[in-house]
């Protein structure tokens, strides 16, 4: 049946349950295994997809079972090209499973995700980031370290998103990288795609959760996107808000309220949003107001976890007067699942401790119902007990009548404890509750009796009133011998505590006496206490108790012995000490009434909701929240940056974008927010269909704004309008954020404010100018693809600038014999070509070497490959003879050193020429700091460095001489004895990093480059060059 | 966050388990194992193991335990494992260990997309079928002849719109808009059949088949009813707000749109009344009881499916009754008396009596068992909710609307 190729799932599962190793009931157990793998093995061999696919599923199927199925990784990895989308799913399962144990073949597959990450598809560039993500091989880290920092500038925001999603995984693969993640995670917070911003989130609580000064700049924004995240991004965001707003505003409930604390909602129709203004209390920030403005909604969600997230906001940052609305939301999770059911009201029994009035309309909602399970049962009652007041005892009181007749014994002993603590913490019920525990005690039940005994104890403490009624009964049970142990130890210390005055007490013990050899240790030291208290309040009992020490005395346990010892001494008449003096003080003196507390009282330490709160200690990972500043902080560093170029009435718009809203209605400015940035992010995405333009007006599905009530063509035209919007603020944004790679469209843009007028005049005779092209003085360097993490100030910049050293040396590309006449030398620049920053301008010296004109010299046939192109020189109209000119071609060998050809066309024919480029000069120089190349450097380890061993020179200026004769490099400041270099590559601006590091007797090259031919190329000329010097 | 998930049967065995970090071993589930065995129905949906918290949840025979190395919060994992078993059900009509076993690729690459890296990735069901298609007869034979699979190769594009609950592309012949007003009665009546407590939980449920990208309005002909709401994200919640109408575009197929609750202020109707009798004599060993069962505040209509289900005192060995209508059961082991009545129709009220046999010397007092209550009554809302009118906005079609009513007993409780 394994050969049958089948497709549909029955006959796989068929196949799959009748496999023999998989019950072991079954006698195959001790079979061989290898027999099984060698036919699954033979069929993912095969060529045909089904029987991959076959042998696919069962492999799936033994991991899902939890059998070992890694010696079939040679087999599976093979498959990771399959065309076949299913089989290519199932082998990524695979991958990630067992890619830990079985590293090395693991890397076999890594270049079909890199290949993937380039792919047009954005749902392949996801799932290939994905499973590259989660291959747990400490040598990919910076294959996948690229991968995040590709993707995050990525224009889908899917993709976006897996790049948040990846980053906690390389995080705890290589904890080293955190620097570099960081930044990512920075720039994907501030994304303006809600899909992206939640995943983000949760990166940034992952990765650096105590790094709030990344959430400054953008916390207005993601306070405005709260509702447009799915709600898993929701959770995970407004843990995220509220530690911050922990962090950075004070306790509104530190400060006093003056009369208006009334609780209205807020904010809930824009006509009043004026009043309000003056109505809130003035200690809430501007900025907590907008925050818990945006979470209120979220109380409504399905989704139990969000709801608990916005409780937590609200009960540890939010002001006490809007609590009420956060627990009805509270007590409507109660009508959740079990589970659910079971957090909430582990939480709010938490928060009746403290916050009691909160949950007391809700009396009702915790009463007690058979079917509930045992430890709900109990959550409910600490919390009915928590909750009862001088009005609501009784009607808790009737509860407590019912539950005690339950079948469930720990629900009974702890209802009887609560009706204790509720005599102890309600004066006017205490008498009913000793009444009802009395009665207790002559239940049938010894078990109650038992509970109920232990209880009155404890409530009977040191108020004396009830005590007789308590003594004449405990003293009536304990002649029946009714009761256990602990019981009637405590029946006697009630008995001794209480009753010493008491007729009776007298004849309890001496009943308890007669069989005292026969009572448990417990009971025997509380006899003993009787006894002496007896003695004392009521001399005449003073030989029973000499009586019972002198039993006490050869008593078989030592703790009895010590006992009678000790108090041998305080009845002995004889010697009339101190101790005897005393006593009275010592056995009888007055007590306060004992508290009886709340289990929960000390879960009031853990955040709300928490894990660490539901078991009551802290989890491993635990951090609770900060407490609360004195005064708020980093409120200037919430403002929106000032933008640096930017129109009039852009600004205007700007300012009511973000700050708080005057005439408008606050939630119709964080819709507009929200729109115009989905607006304009679909206006920079292309793999999104138009079909998107229609929708944003759909969108906001908490918030919908109130011109969607409006007929369509309203709705229409202020789509329109936001639409417009996003195009001002995208434009205004990209410089602003100069630290994040823009996308070329919008570059573009960007790049035309600020070009000089003579690049405008160059750009009138280009008709290439619609390209995305670079301009000239920016050479490119203005989008470099792998920037500085922001936060890294400007003088971490990396900068372009010139050569330090320019060859003269000059090739000679047709020689005047070949030609007859016309001789070509082209010389290195080392500068970009004024066409475009990815070409290399090489200057062309033509020289005419015969005694007639030639006469339309020109570029004729260019023979390029892939992305290479040629920009020819303007066509030379004639050339004198003796006559030489020299003119500029700029070549974009897109970094390769594959030659170009073109031919030269003129009067005197037709010539072929090759220019071959050294690797050397496919490099632009960078400036950049030393830190900064260090930083730059440990992302480009593994496979993208290259090692060369080298002579030694006598000095470094010779050997800096070198490097630069044979590669365009910056030098960057550095140590004695390593020697740093920086550029760019001209045509993708990656990174080239060379490093020579002098040993005593030797010296060693190092390049760093993502790209590993120019990295390799680039380490054995500069190595060369070194030799040739001897 | 998420480490790995076990499935594990009543019989305590694991039959699935899935890693999104590093590999877990399933030895970790023992310490989920030693609480069930304590109590099998009262296992904490946390527990804490020396190096691992144990999150778990128990629904339709399986139990659920996710596991994570790290303070998470709890309420964020058991509502994920809760969408998982929703999905099941979707994709599989029911989530039974037999159904998993027979699924377990589909269930395995579902738990792949809805997780990654233990944080969730999609789990609105319109993606996940766009992603991965539900197993059913006529699409296992047409994969088998044109060779293709379950898994689409295309981005579902509700990932990417603002709209993610909804896939794109929709069309339906006959378009239709269905809304199930569902409204149990929760209650707890006392001995003398006072009413303790009672609320109305209510649930608008919708199965909506329309084409294109729909917007949907639904007014109420008495919102200010509601206590308390909670919605589907669809749901535009200003405009509850303000208007408390339901503005929302539908997610295509099933879904809940609304829970609502109705208690605390108003009076709740209780349709049903209870008059028990049972006696338990500690000296003899035979006892009586005798229970009837009558209509009460049910606005006109007739209660359906009622059955009456109590938990007897241990000490009751065996009962045996006689009913007027419907037929009873009890389990000597669990101790659990069913009376299935059926359709009460007066003027016949139904009566069940007989006598109990008691174990002899057993302690018989104070024992008080309790009945749960199940009926439905159609076409009634309890709590007096109408729908007023339905509004479609962005279609061109005249779409089929349908409301229907039914009110049920939820967690109603008589105390005896």
């Amino acid at each position: 049946m394994a050969t049958t190729p089948s497709y549909n799932n029955d006959k796989v599962v068929t196949g799959e349950v009748e496999y023999p190793a998989g019950d072991p009931a079954s006698g195959a157990f001790f079979q061989p295994d290898y027999k099984k793998n060698e036919d699954l093995k033979q069929m993912l061999d095969g060529s045909k997809d089904s029987l991959k696919l076959e042998a696919m599923k069962r492999i799936i199927g033994m991991i899902a079972k939890g059998r070992d199925a890694s010696d079939m990784f040679p087999a599976v990895v093979k498959n990771v090209v399959s065309k076949n989308i299913e089989v290519k799913k199932l082998v990524y399962v695979y991958l990630v499973r067992y890619a830990e144990e079985q590293q090395d073949l693991a890397l076999l597959s890594i270049s079909t995700f890199q290949r993937a990450l380039k792919d047009p598809n954005q749902l392949i560039r996801a799932s290939a980031l994905r499973v590259l993500s989660s291959i747990r091989v400490p040598m990919i880290v910076p294959i996948v370290m690229l991968a995040i920092r590709d993707s995050a500038s990525d224009m889908s925001p899917y993709v976006r998103k897996t790049a948040a999603h990846a980053i906690p995984k390389l995080y705890s693969l290589d904890p080293e990288q955190k620097e570099e993640l960081v930044g990512i995670i920075d720039k994907l917070l501030s994304d303006k795609a809600p899909l992206v911003v939640g995943s983000a989130a949760m990166a940034f609580s992952e990765v650096c959760a105590d790094r709030m000064s990344l959430i400054h700049r953008s916390y207005r924004k993601l306070c405005a996107l709260l509702a447009d995240v799915d709600e898993w991004g929701q959770l995970a965001l407004l843990n995220v808000l509220t530690v911050y707003a922990k962090t950075c505003f004070p306790d509104p409930n530190l400060e006093n309220y003056s009369s208006d604390s009334e609780e209205k909602p807020f904010y809930d129709s824009e006509s009043e949003t004026s009043d309000h203004k003056r109505t809130v209390s003035p200690s809430v920030d501007p900025d907590l107001r907008l925050l818990l403005r945006a979470a209120k909604p979220l109380l409504q969600s399905r989704n139990a976890g969000v709801v608990m997230a916005v409780a937590q906001l609200f009960y540890h940052c939010g002001p006490i007067q809007e609590l009420p609305p956060v627990a009805k939301a509270m007590v409507r999770l109660l009508r959740a699942p079990v589970e659910v059911q079971s957090v909430v009201l582990n939480s709010i029994a938490a928060l009746t401790v403290s916050k009691r009035s909160l949950f007391e309309p809700f009396l009702k909602s915790f009463f007690v119902r058979n079917s509930d399970p045992t430890h709900i049962k109990l959550l409910k009652l600490e919390i009915l007990t928590n909750l009862a007041t001088e009005a609501s005892a009784p009607v808790v009181l009737r509860e407590y009548q019912t539950y005690v007749t339950s079948s469930d014994k720990a629900f009974v002993a702890a209802t009887i404890q609560a009706i204790g603590r509720l005599a102890v913490a309600i004066q006017t019920e205490t008498e009913t509750c000793l009444n009802g525990l009395l009665h207790l005690l002559s239940s049938k039940d010894e078990w109650v009796v038992c509970e109920a005994v232990v209880v009155v104890k404890r409530v009977v403490g040191g108020g004396a009133s009830s005590a007789r009624a308590a003594v004449s009964r405990a003293a009536k049970l304990l002649r029946s011998d009714r009761l256990a142990g602990n019981a009637r130890a405590a029946a006697v210390w009630l008995v001794a505590e209480h009753g010493a005055k008491h007729p009776r007490a007298a004849a309890i013990l001496a009943h308890m006496v007669s069989n005292f050899a026969d009572q448990e240790e417990l009971v025997k030291l509380q006899l003993l206490s009787l006894a002496v208290k007896l003695s004392i309040t009521q001399p005449d009992t003073l030989p029973m108790c000499k009586y019972v020490l002198h039993l006490a005395r050869y008593d078989a346990s030592y703790d009895v012995r010590d006992r009678a010892r000790m108090l041998r001494k305080f009845i002995e008449p004889q010697n009339e000490s101190l101790l005897a003096q005393y006593a009275s003080h010592i056995f009888c003196p007055d007590k306060p009434k004992p508290t009886i507390q709340s289990n929960f009282k000390d879960r009031d330490q853990y955040t709300l909701g928490s894990l660490s709160q539901y078991i009551g200690s802290a989890a491993g990972g635990y951090t609770s929240l900060p407490s609360a500043p004195a005064q708020a902080l980093a409120a200037e560093l919430r403002e929106p940056p000032p933008p640096e170029v930017q129109p009039t009435p852009v600004q205007k718009n700007k300012k009511t974008f973000y700050s708080e809203p005057e005439g408008e209605s606050a939630s119709g400015s964080t819709s507009s927010a929200s729109d115009s940035s989905s607006g304009s992010e679909e206006s920079s995405d292309e793999d999104e269909g138009n079909d998107n333009e229609e929708k944003p007006k759909q969108t906001n599905n908490y918030k919908s704004n109130s011109d969607s009530s409006d007929s369509e063509s309203d709705s229409s035209s202020s789509s329109s309008d936001s639409g417009s919007d996003s195009e001002a603020s995208s434009e205004e944004e990209a410089p602003k954020n100069d630290t994040m790679p823009p996308e070329p469209v919008k570059e573009e843009t960007v790049k035309k404010n600020e070009k000089s007028n003579l690049e405008l005049l160059l750009e009138l005779d280009e008709v290439a100018s619609t390209l995305p092209t670079m301009t000239p003085t920016c050479g490119g360097f203005l989008s470099p693809p792998t920037m500085a993490p922001s936060g890294i100030a400007e003088e971490d910049m990396i900068t372009p600038v010139g050569p330090s050293i320019v060859p003269n040396r000059s090739i000679e590309l047709i020689s005047r014999v070949m030609s007859g006449g016309l001789s070509v030398n082209a010389r290195w620049t080392r500068a970009p070509h004024l066409y475009s920053g990815k070409m290399c301008a090489i200057q062309l010296t033509i020289t005419n070497h015969t005694s007639d004109d030639v006469t339309d010299i020109r570029i004729n046939k260019k023979i390029v490959s892939g992305s290479r192109s040629i920009h020819e020189f303007p066509s030379i109209p004639s050339l004198g003879p003796g006559a030489s000119t020299i003119t500029l071609l700029g070549v974009d060998f897109a970094d390769s050193i594959q030659p170009v050809e073109f031919t030269i066309a003129s009067s005197l024919g037709e010539m072929n020429i090759v220019v071959t480029p050294q690797v050397g000069e496919l490099i632009r120089a960078v400036n950049m700091s030393e830190t900064r190349w260090g930083q730059e450097q440990r992302k480009l380890r593994g496979m993208t460095e290259c090692n060369k061993k080298a002579p030694k020179m006598e000095n470094d200026l010779i050997m800096c001489t070198k490097v630069f004769e044979t590669a365009n490099l910056g030098a960057v400041e550095s140590p004695i004895n390593f020697l740093k270099f920086a550029g760019r590559l001209m045509s993708s601006q990656d990174l080239v990093l060379l490093s020579v590091r002098i040993e005593s007797d030797y010296s060693i090259v190092t390049v760093n480059c993502p790209n590993m031919a120019v990295s390799s190329m680039l380490a054995n000329e500069i190595a060369c060059s070194f030799s040739k010097y001897y | 966050m998420i480490h790995s998930l076990f499935i594990i049967n009543p019989s305590g065995d694991v039959f699935l388990e899935k890693h999104w970090r590093s590999v877990i071993p399933r030895s970790v589930c023992d310490y989920y194992l030693e609480a069930q065995r304590a109590s099998p129905n009262d296992v904490p949906p946390v527990l804490a193991a020396p190096h691992h918290y144990l999150i778990s949840i128990q629904r339709g025979g399986v139990a659920l335990v996710a596991v994570s190395k790290q303070e998470v919060a709890p309420l964020f994992v058991i509502e994920f494992l809760h969408r998982v078993v929703d999905t099941f059900q979707d994709y599989f009509s029911d989530c039974t260990e037999t159904i998993i076993k027979e699924n377990y690729v589909v269930v395995y690459e579902l738990l792949d997309e809805m997780l990654d890296n233990g944080f969730p990735l999609a789990t609105e069901s319109n993606i996940l079928k766009e992603l991965i298609k539900p197993p059913n007869i006529l699409r296992t034979i047409a994969n088998t002849v044109t060779g293709k699979s379950n898994v689409s190769s295309i981005l579902p594009s509700g990932q990417l719109s603002n709209v993610p609950w909804r896939r794109s592309g929709v069309k339906y012949a006959n378009n239709e808009a269905y809304f199930d007003v569902v409204e149990e009665v929760d209650a707890i009546i006392d001995k003398s059949g006072a009413t303790v407590s009672a609320e109305i939980q209510g649930y608008v449920d919708c199965c909506i088949k329309l084409s294109g990208m729909p917007d949907l309005t639904l007014t109420f002909v008495n919102p200010r009813l509601f206590d308390d709401v909670s919605f589907h994200p669809c749901v535009r919640f200003k405009r509850w707000e303000s208007e408390r109408i339901l503005s929302f575009i539908p997610p295509d197929g099933n879904f809940r749109l609304m829970s609502y609750h109705v208690g605390s202020q108003s009076v709740v109707a209780i349709p049903i009344y209870v008059r028990h009798n049972l006696v338990l004599k500690s000296n003899g060993d035979q006892g009586r009881l005798d229970l009837t069962v009558g209509p009460k505040q049910t606005m006109g209509r007739t209660l359906e499916n009622v059955s009456l289900e109590i938990c007897m005192p241990k000490c009751v060995l065996n009962c045996s009754l006689t009913a007027n209508q419907g037929k009873y059961s009890y389990d000597p082991v669990s101790k659990i008396l069913i009376w299935e009545i059926g359709r009460v129709e007066l003027p016949k009220l139904p009566n069940i009596r007989g006598s109990v046999s008691v174990a002899s010397g057993a302690d018989t007092s104070g024992a008080n068992p309790s009945i749960n209550v199940h009926l439905t009554i159609p076409a009634l809302a309890v709590s007096g909710l109408r729908v007023s009118r339905l509004d479609m906005y962005g279609a061109k079609y005249k779409p089929f609307k349908g409301v229907k009513y039914v009110t049920k007993a939820g967690k109603f409780h008589i105390r005896m």
